[in-house]
């Protein structure tokens, strides 16, 4: 093929990927844009995980009849006029790179009526080939839509999850400015159903209530910056963190934002997390949004195409900025343990442990395939397995006849539990446990939405879940098999997996491997040998035993002639 | 510091103490034992920040001071030296403990003491209430096994303790179950106080009780977060948990269509044998009661279970049914948590259905309530 220059579109295309990789990634961009024109409403609306429909439509200060095509010309951004101007960046845009990018990608119409016009302009962009202004009735403000995304671009189409889960990522996004946000009252709608609407009132609390339920209401501690003494030089923080026993299995509750900008940064996460230190059990995660606050030239914004990452000239600082005032936080709340005992804080730098280079691990693969002569063969195809121990509270190290085998607690339970429960749906119907007082949960709203589309299947399963007002249901039975627990926290898991699509052959499948998922033994939970060995013995009965209801392979084996070669030995 | 101490005394404090050393902890400090001079005696004191024990025994005093070392360390050191005297020494200004008894020695790095927790004392002002040690002793054991054991509805760890004019109610309920046991204050309170104390604390406690005889004081901090008891030369603490405890006393049902008494040995046997088959089967047994034939002829309750892979196993109880005959299934480990805290005598199962909350008592004995929720096997 001849060298060529690209043409516009191409080049249009390709840097469309770099900005927006998922529907998500357009809903911020507009999201983004809303909030710079200083909005004090915003209503983001999608279809379809946001392929078929997104829509942003905001209050602010509008765009002028004339300055509608700048906006949609690359590197055209009212935003900054020179590259020293990052240093002291107050908008969340910059680069004049977003509608471009999106209007590349999708059939894009921008409508904008600034105050004092007397109607608005629209402009359509299909996948990049700009129509002709046009006057048209306008409320104050911008409405931007994109329908079709990624109609033009098939790989990247082809490269988007389930619908639902491309929505779960767009409602964790609309999620985190709409807690960090308060001030501006901010709605969502996915697929014609509200969401969740903040009230604008600017108190960050009521914000995180509007988004995340109302049992944050009730856990969240207000960050504050600490007296002088306490105080990490030029870095604020505010927000606020959720007291346990508000925690989550997963990281996604913890929402940073640097200078009002939604980062995801380990470090400031794992800051975070040892704020906590003991008061999370292992394998719990806080919720918090926390905003930090610093000079703008303290920090580079221009590290990542979709300004997801940021980059701080001392990093160390502004962890230990977030850690203090979470310190501080925490220790005002009201189940503080001991709170009239006086000790030392640790010391924020506390020890990392030492970092051990891997040893290559030849073959995990090879535990697909059954050991070679079964000396002990079993109807599962597993073999019988003696327990020696536990490592990291997470695996089972058991030996058998060709070597040693690693089993993933979680995973193992997992499948023992999914078996069970397509047994009982089988045989004669799940056995239940109901509870002495119904248990009240309360949702999310995309959990809500879960529970309504799976009542049925939760019900065949063995839960009794029913209603309850203002976005709560009450539990009044759980499957039998379901070991004692935090119930609560184990059926928001379940919906919210089942919120971002679920997986599995049949909506009731999905139920039972969502179910069977969140309420097995999990990571990082100290078991018996004996409790070990009926675990391992469960799953030798079980049908399928090498890996989970999800596809996750419940064991590892090495051979004894790769213990052996490992070690030098042949 | 210089201290003199007998090695008996100073390993009996040590063991006393050790159930508030922190295992796991990301202060190694807690991990420590405090020693330190206290009026003439010496101080030794650990605490996890959940619960904390202190204790003091006699020792002859040269030197004021205190210094924290490894609980354990220090612990299997002294466990093995004769009974002799032991002297225990500081020099001023180092944190290192000297340990010498005869030609043995030891030295153990330390901590400054400054660092340890600060353990808070009884006070003057705070709630108290007496009560016999043995009575408490065996109220804890009745009840503390049904609390929760995860943290989600934090009061649910925890024991209820309900101070009422002559009357100590403790509770405790996982969700699924609830004990009930009632006893008696040494002394009237003058006002009714509800506290609700950790059960993991709870079982220390208890432990702590052991033989003891006099009656313990049982304090409340006024800001009601605390709990402080003196048992002889030892004090405990413990954290209270911040909540109010659910209503209970709806929970418990006030009659029963169908009442069922047999032998507590030879039903919890029975729930026992039961349970090895129900063990792949959610631990469900079932019990069904059948009146006697004749008016004077006993009725009997049949315990049984099967898991599919497994086999199955039926025992027969004889019991006295009034009432129709009944079917119920429960927990078998919820059966035998509570059977297994019952003296040898008479039990009382009532049923008011099969979907309805159950309940068992020993027979002839005021003041004990369990309730567990039976199981509903599924069907379809
Ligand atoms: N909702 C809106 N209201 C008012 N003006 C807007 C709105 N959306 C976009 N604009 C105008 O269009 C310009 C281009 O927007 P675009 O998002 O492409 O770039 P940017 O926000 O300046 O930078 P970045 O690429 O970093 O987002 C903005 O600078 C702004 O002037
Ligand atoms: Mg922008």
């Amino acid at each position: 093929m001849p060298v060529r220059l690209l043409t516009d579109q191409t080049i249009g295309k390709i840097a469309a990927g770099e900005v927006v990789e998922r529907p998500a990634s357009v809903v911020k961009e507009l999201l983004e844009n809303a909030l710079d024109a200083g909005a004090g409403r915003v209503a983001v609306a999608v279809r379809g995980g946001g392929t078929e429909l997104i829509e942003v439509a905001d209050d602010g200060r509008g765009m002028p009849p004339d300055e509608l095509p700048l906006a949609i010309l690359r590197h055209a951004t009212s935003k900054l006029a020179a590259f020293e101007d990052l240093d002291r960046l107050a908008t969340l845009g910059f680069r004049g790179e977003a509608l471009p990018s999106i209007a590349a990608v999708s059939s894009f119409s921008l409508r904008s009526r600034p105050p004092g016009a007397a109607h608005g302009t629209e402009l359509r962009i299909d996948f990049g080939e700009a129509g002709p202004p046009r006057a048209v009735a306008a409320r104050l403000g911008t409405v931007a839509t994109a329908r079709d995304l990624f109609a033009n671009v098939p790989a990247r189409r082809k490269f988007l999850r389930q619908l639902s889960t491309e929505s779960g990522y767009i409602v964790r996004a609309v999620s985190a400015y709409a807690a960090a946000y308060p001030h501006v009252a901010i709605e969502l709608s996915v697929d014609d159903r509200r969401v969740f609407a903040t009230d604008g009132s600017g108190d960050p609390v009521a914000a995180a209530v509007g988004v995340f339920g109302p049992e944050v209401g009730e856990a969240a501690l207000r960050l504050e910056t600490p007296e002088a003494a306490a105080a990490v030089p030029g870095v604020a923080v505010d927000g606020w963190v959720g007291a346990p026993p508000l925690t989550r299995s997963h990281r996604q509750g913890m929402v940073f934002f640097v200078n009002g900008r939604w980062v995801q940064n380990r470090p400031l996460a794992f800051a975070l997390e040892e704020a906590y230190h003991s008061l999370l059990m292992v394998g719990r995660h806080p919720v918090a949004v926390v905003h930090v606050r610093l000079d703008p030239a303290a920090v580079d914004v221009n590290v990542h195409p979709t300004k997801a990452e940021v980059k701080f000239l001392d990093e160390r600082a502004v962890c230990r900025a977030v850690q203090r005032a979470a310190h501080a936080a925490l220790a005002r709340a009201p189940h503080d343990a001991l709170p009239a005992l006086r000790f030392a804080p640790p010391s924020a730098e506390t020890q990392r442990p030492m970092p051990i280079p891997p040893t290559p691990w030849t073959g995990p693969n090879g535990t697909a395939s059954a050991p070679e002569p079964p000396e002990r063969p079993h109807p599962s195809g597993v073999p019988i397995l003696r327990v020696l121990g536990q490592v990291g509270g997470s695996f089972i190290i058991a030996e058998g006849p060709e070597g040693m085998y690693l089993i993933d607690q979680h995973a193992a339970h997992e499948r023992v539990l999914y078996e069970k429960i397509l047994g009982g749906l089988r045989d004669r119907g799940v056995d239940r446990q109901p509870l002495l007082d119904p248990l009240v949960v309360d949702l999310a709203p995309d959990e809500l939405a879960a529970y309504g589309r799976s009542a049925a299947e939760l019900a065949e399963v063995g839960f009794e879940i029913e209603p309850f007002a203002d976005g709560a249901v009450a539990v009044r039975a759980v499957p039998a098999l379901v070991p004692a627990g935090d119930l609560a926290d184990r059926l928001r898991l379940i919906l919210r997996e089942l919120a971002e699509g679920g997986q599995g052959d049949s909506w009731l499948d999905a139920v039972a491997i969502s179910t069977a998922c969140h309420t097995s033994i999990r990571a990082g939970q100290a078991l018996s040998l004996p409790e070990m060995r009926e675990l391992v013995a469960d799953l030798e009965r079980s049908s399928q035993p090498r890996a989970c209801g999800h596809g996750r392979p419940t064991m590892l084996h090495m051979t004894r002639g790769e213990l052996e070669r490992q070690f030098s030995r042949r | 510091m210089k201290v003199s101490c007998l090695q008996e005394n100073l390993q009996r404090a040590l063991a006393q103490v050790s159930r508030a050393v922190a295992t796991k902890t990301s202060l190694p400090v807690l991990g420590n034992v405090l020693l330190a001079t206290d009026d003439g005696r010496l101080r030794v004191a650990a605490t996890n920040l959940e619960i904390g024990i202190t204790t003091w025994i006699g020792a002859s005093i040269e030197e004021e001071g205190k210094v924290t070392v490894d609980a354990r360390l220090l612990a299997e050191f002294v466990n093995t030296l004769p009974n002799a005297p032991v002297t225990l020494r500081v020099e001023p200004a180092k944190f290192s403990l000297n340990v010498q008894s005869g030609r043995d020695k030891a030295g153990i790095n330390g901590v400054d003491a400054e660092d340890f927790p600060v353990i808070p004392r009884l006070e003057g002002d705070a709630y108290v209430a007496t009560v016999d040690p043995q009575v408490l002793r065996d109220m804890i054991s009745q009840v503390e096994f049904a609390a929760a054991t995860d943290e989600s509805r934090p009061v649910l760890a925890g024991v209820l303790a309900r101070f009422e004019g002559q009357r100590l109610t403790l509770a405790a309920a996982d969700g699924f179950r609830l004990a009930v046991r009632e006893g008696e204050l040494a002394e009237p309170v003058p006002d009714r106080l509800d506290a609700i104390v950790p059960a993991r604390a709870m079982r220390e406690l208890a432990r702590i009780l052991g033989d003891q005889t006099e009656p313990v004081r049982l304090a409340i901090t006024p800001n009601q977060s605390q709990l402080l008891v003196r048992v002889g030369e030892t004090e405990f603490l413990s954290r209270l948990i911040d909540g109010t405890f659910p209503d209970y006393k709806q929970i418990i049902p006030k009659e029963f269509a169908t009442r069922l008494e047999m032998g507590r040995d030879a039903f919890l046997n029975a729930v026992r044998r039961a349970s090895y088959f129900a063990r792949d089967n959610n631990d469900v047994v079932r019990i069904e009661a059948r009146a006697g034939e004749e008016e004077f002829t006993p009725g009997s309750i049949e315990v049984s279970a099967n898991a599919a892979e497994r086999g199955s196993s039926q025992s027969f109880v004889d019991a006295s049914v009034s009432g129709p005959e009944a079917q119920i299934a429960f927990n078998s480990r919820y059966l035998v948590d509570v059977l297994g805290v019952l003296r040898n005598g008479q039990v009382l199962i009532g049923v008011n259905g099969s979907n309805q909350a159950g309940v068992v008592q020993p027979v002839g004995l005021e003041g004990y309530t369990h309730v567990i929720m039976p199981m509903v096997i599924g069907a379809n």
